[in-house]
């Protein structure tokens, strides 16, 4: 980890933008309501290259469709520190300093939490002596597919690791300059999704109208405002709830962009991890017409925010 | 020797806390004295993730040598057993006093 990722980035971006290079992220709030169809299907219909970034790295499931065409694996690792005895007073500066409380020193050589450690460098940094050494842990991978058009960036997890958030950012530093790509953020509105956005041009949120889906949507239209990223909404399994998102998203002046029918043909295609795009012609032409309807809408509001 | 306990209340007969690394106080008993002094455990009480090993820190540095608990986790216990202090696992319910006599009559297991 870089020291200069600590303030955010956002602003700088701002003036990169262009029609060929744009990052699209797609959260929800609930869980299950239909991102990585969605994010998957849209990017099926386009006819281009398109770059799938898989965040939800605690149960990455975007591979599922595409099939197993792994091209690349690799580790992810993060800054560990190892403590040179010899060097040690036991001064207990960085135990004071680890905001994770990953070290404890009473006196003595410090002992580390590995699994604790978010990676910072502050040890390091606040050592009087430079007994911290760099070491480094594994806490998950990223595994790289194409198919078709899609090359897809799945990150994972391993068990029994605290956050999710050094592997997004690993994998998100992997977003090529000249591209369009699509981020699967996980469901929620905490930590693991902020990092999973942070710097998109444009946020999708794909929603149902059930309390529940209604209710969480309005945590992450919140947290869309507050990161200053515009939103367009994708009612999802339009007839499950007895909500109204139309009304609704009037409230907060966000545009919603597509509905999809709760149809059992969807459902008949997920069931067996296939994308209803190459299923269903009538599907096709629904998601051509987002996929359209969505890129005109990130020229015009990513267009709004550079002028800022 | 000296020898802490959780607790729920500021007195001897107060409860001992079930929880270790969340529990607001601790009382400390010197033996070489009989006086206890009950101490302030709210700043690692609120921590986010390490409550536990940071209350371990933190009773090792006022020179405890034995801890009297219900319940104390993997990662607490493993700074413990570094710094040389006992841990002995004390039934739920029970008030300090009451803790310290078992201790005393031999009768508390090591956890």
């Amino acid at each position: 980890m870089k020291m200069g990722s600590v303030k955010l980035p956002q602003k700088e971006n701002k003036g990169k933008k262009n029609k060929s290079n744009f990052v699209v992220a797609f959260a929800s709030g609930k869980g299950g309501t239909g991102k990585t169809s969605v994010v998957l299907n849209t990017a099926r219909v386009l006819s281009k290259q398109i770059f799938v970034f898989d965040c939800d790295v605690e149960e990455p499931n975007c591979h599922i469709f595409l099939g197993n065409y792994l091209t690349e694996k690799k580790e992810v690792t993060i800054f560990n520190p190892i403590i040179n005895k010899e060097q040690c007073t036991g001064c207990g500066e960085c135990a004071r300093f680890c905001e994770e409380k990953a070290l404890v020193c009473w006196g003595s050589t410090p002992i580390l939490f590995p699994e604790m450690c978010s990676g910072c460098k502050g040890c390091k940094l606040v050592c009087p002596t430079n007994a911290i050494i760099e070491g480094e842990r594994e806490i998950g991978k990223i595994e790289v597919r194409q198919a078709g058009n899609i090359h897809l960036f799945s990150g994972i997890m391993n068990v029994g690791e605290e956050s999710p958030v050094p592997i997004i950012k690993k994998l998100k530093d992997m977003i090529p300059e000249r591209n369009i790509s699509f981020i699967d953020a996980p469901p929620g509105s905490s930590c693991p999704v902020v990092a999973s956005v942070l710097n998109s041009n444009y946020l999708v949120l794909v929603a149902e109208e059930t309390p529940f889906g209604l209710s969480d949507l309005q945590l992450v239209i919140e947290l869309a405002k507050k990161m200053e990223i515009p939103v367009g909404v994708v009612n999802n399994r339009k007839g499950l709830g007895k909500e109204n998102i139309s009304d609704f998203l009037k409230r907060f002046d966000i545009p919603l962009l597509l509905e999809i029918p709760y149809d059992k043909e969807i459902f008949n295609a997920y069931s067996k991890g296939k994308l209803i795009v190459d299923e269903s012609k009538k599907y096709r032409e629904l998601f051509e017409n987002f996929a359209r309807l969505l890129l005109d809408e990130v020229e015009k509001k990513a267009g709004k925010n550079d002028q800022k | 020797m000296k020898i802490a306990i959780p607790l729920l209340g500021k007195d001897m007969s107060s409860p001992v806390n079930d929880r270790f690394g969340r529990a607001e106080i601790f009382v400390i008993f010197d033996t070489s004295t009989t006086s206890f002094e009950i101490i302030d455990n709210s700043d690692n009480k609120s921590l986010q993730q390490g409550a536990g090993t940071q209350t371990a820190e933190f009773i090792i540095k006022k020179n405890v040598n034995v801890l009297l608990a219900n319940n104390v986790g993997p990662k607490a216990l493993k700074v413990l057993e570094l710094a040389n202090v006992k841990v002995f696992r004390v039934p739920e319910g029970t008030t300090a006093e009451q803790a310290l006599n078992l201790y005393n009559e031999g009768k508390l297991l090591l956890s």
